[in-house]
């Protein structure tokens, strides 16, 4: 029995802490005309083996939290508060040196279109091999082993190792940049929309082996689309952003069955579906605002079909609608746990 | 080989179909010699368009159906086959001079909305050109009266005339698209993978635009896209490519409904459903490939308006 790394003591002991844990994060962008806050105020967890989903449209700011997430925002952007605490860790005081070392080995990136992320002038093996000798100075010879194994993980043949990533398949190159991302087995790994790039069916072996791995492996996911289909898929819990805040945090089941949020209620009612009757679907109406001047009030108020005078005002808070389910929504009423009722 | 698969005819301009694609073929050739190579990527195609008809090509990347798309623009020339449109055989008796009354009457719109609208121009440009162009001489106050209206079919502002592309979203650029399709006042629109760069909740907004104008102006649409439930949503007809195969065809919902082909089984399990109960374990994709297209090409029918391409005895 090998004796436990400093890495698997600590997981002993945060069990029950979560792996990420971002609290009331604000980014701004500095732009000619103004300010704007791109993330605002959010804040949530991921446990341990949990994949967390966050969905909504371009530009909401899905992007940004995992580019914040992995330090690696860069001016006009600015992260000005908030925490993002990484196995108990603050990201946000880390020095450069620190932070070197912790992404990839502690949280890892897979982005979007990362097929397109391989250096095309280098060998799948050696671009492998890179992430051992930098990040854990291995001899060449043991990468090389190393990158062998990963990607039979990724049921890849070793033998590609020698190829360049233009001979690879579409599908293929992900699979391999999602190996690269496991290399140093992070306890998080982001995926920023790792799919939209490919057609169904590699979606979906994709999907699948990362699923398998997830189980395996045991990490956790912060997953980044917009298909709330195949979020709903992949996912234990996730969140509905929408202008730079969280409308809507719950399981993933809970939130398909009975979305409380009216954007929510939109944004799932924006895919056709492949079975029933074929009904007239209406989408959301007009763009998402311009995050210079949003609105006041519920941003979402000038394209929420449930709209009231008060929605115009008062900014409505993420607070429970139902057990364990978040809403920022002023028609959803609170819910207040049974046992914690007759005290209020 | 056998006549097309028809849809309920519709009582509309002509009496045939608009367009009837007869075995068409298109091979590419790769490299020089002695490295040659050919790739076929349009393999014996035959299907109708009828007036009004909405019609899907589904399939993957690389199956053939943007080819189909371009020849049907005239942008390609095919290896062999028949393309007729009204009863004329266009590539045996148009010459290429002809194509300015073959474009009046077919018209297509592309993927990529930012990248079809000329940025030094105004919205009113482009819709004006073709207007000009194809058009009987319009006086400017007419051409100015049916700029509005187009806005106002494709659900646009008469302000946004003034506006230039980078000043509008994605999916006003597509509606943009659209209108300027629509100016010539086409049988058919060729729209190539329409909503696939814009943003989910635009998405919606184009196919029902797309589904309003069959419904209003009798357009035909030939609708190219890999996602099956927007096929579904507005598409009578869907056909099922594979590469450069037309392995599956027939009436939408009952297409979807009980898929025939291998192939088309495979496409349709791979779409993620958020409400499927239990993981799935993606089908074998050699076994489905095996299976497409590599059989004696004949079509077998499984209702009046179903087919599909007979699988190999050994393989099913």
């Amino acid at each position: 029995m090998q004796t436990l790394t400093e890495q698997d003591r600590g997981n002993i002991g945060r069990a029950a802490a979560p792996v990420l844990s971002v609290k009331n994060l604000q980014v701004h962008y500095t732009a000619e005309s103004g300010d704007v806050t791109a993330v605002d105020g959010v804040s949530f967890d991921i446990g341990a083996g949990e994949v967390f989903g966050l969905a909504g449209e371009s530009g909401c700011g899905k992007s940004t939290i995992a580019n914040a997430v992995m330090r690696l925002l860069q001016t006009p952007a600015k992260i000005t508060g908030g925490s993002i605490e990484l196995n108990g860790r603050n990201l946000l005081d880390l020095g450069e040196e620190e932070l070197r070392r912790t992404r990839w080995r502690d949280v890892a990136m897979v982005f979007q279109s990362a097929m397109n992320s391989l250096n095309p002038v280098m060998t799948i093996g050696d671009q492998i091999v890179d992430v051992f000798t930098t990040h854990e100075r291995m001899p060449k010879k043991a990468a090389r082993e190393r990158a062998a194994e990963l990607l039979k993980l990724v049921d890849i043949s070793p033998d590609r190792l020698k190829s360049y990533p233009h001979q690879l398949s579409g599908g293929m190159r992900q699979r391999a940049v999602i190996a690269i991302a496991l290399a140093l087995k992070p306890s998080l790994l982001i995926m920023d929309e790792p799919t939209t790039a490919l057609d169904v069916v590699v979606q979906q072996e994709i999907m699948h082996q990362i699923k398998e791995l997830q189980q395996q492996l045991g990490f956790s996911i912060l997953f980044i689309t917009h298909d709330i289909s195949l979020m709903v898929e992949l996912s234990h819990r996730m969140a509905v952003m929408y202008a730079g805040k969280l409308v809507e945090v719950a399981p993933s089941k809970d939130m398909l069955e009975n979305p409380l949020h009216p954007y929510t209620h939109a944004l799932m009612g924006a895919f056709p579906p492949l079975t029933g009757p074929r009904v007239e679907l209406t989408g959301i109406p007009d763009a998402p605002p311009n995050m210079a001047h949003p609105p006041t009030g519920c941003r979402f108020h000038p394209r929420c079909p449930l709209a009231i005078d008060a929605c115009r005002t008062i900014e409505p808070l993420l607070l429970p609608g139902a057990e364990n389910h978040d809403a920022a929504c002023l028609l959803v009423p609170e819910y207040v746990v049974p046992s914690e009722r007759s005290s209020r | 080989m056998s006549p097309a698969h028809s849809t309920s005819s519709r009582p509309e301009t002509g009496t045939g179909p608009l367009v009837q694609v007869r075995n068409l073929s298109k091979d590419y050739h790769l490299g020089s010699f002695p490295f040659r190579s050919t790739v076929r990527a349009v393999n014996d195609v035959s299907f109708d368009i009828n007036h009004g008809e909405i019609v899907a090509l589904v399939g993957e990347s690389g199956s053939g159906k943007s080819t189909i798309a371009r020849i049907l623009a005239r942008l390609e020339q095919p290896t062999g086959g028949q393309l007729i449109i009204d009863g004329q055989d266009i590539f045996a008796t148009e010459r290429r001079r002809a194509s300015m009354k073959y474009r009046s009457k077919v018209q297509m719109v592309f993927q990529d909305p930012f990248g079809s609208l000329n940025p030094a121009h105004r919205i009113e440009h482009f819709l004006t050109r073709p207007l000009q162009l194809h058009g009987q001489n319009d006086s400017p106050k007419a051409i100015k009266l049916k700029l509005r209206e187009l806005m106002a079919t494709v659900g646009l502002g008469e302000q946004m005339l003034d506006r230039y592309p980078h000043q509008l979203s994605g999916g006003q650029r597509q509606r943009v698209a659209i209108a300027r399709a629509l100016a010539v006042e086409p049988e058919i629109i060729l729209a190539d993978e329409p909503t696939s760069m814009l943003d989910v909740s635009v998405r919606i907004g184009i196919l029902n635009l797309m589904r309003k104008l069959r419904d209003e102006r009798g357009v035909s649409m030939l609708y190219i896209t890999h996602d099956l439930a927007s096929a579904r949503y507005i598409a009578d007809t869907t056909l099922v490519m594979r590469a450069g195969d037309l392995v599956e065809g027939g009436e939408s919902i009952e297409l979807m409904a009980a898929p025939h082909h291998p192939y088309t089984q495979l496409l349709l399990s791979a779409v993620p459903d958020a409400r499927r109960t239990q993981t799935v374990r993606p089908p074998k994709r050699d076994a489905a490939e095996r299976n497409a297209g590599r059989g004696t090409g004949e079509r077998v029918a499984l209702s009046e308006s179903h087919w599909a391409l007979k699988v190999p005895e050994s393989a099913a």
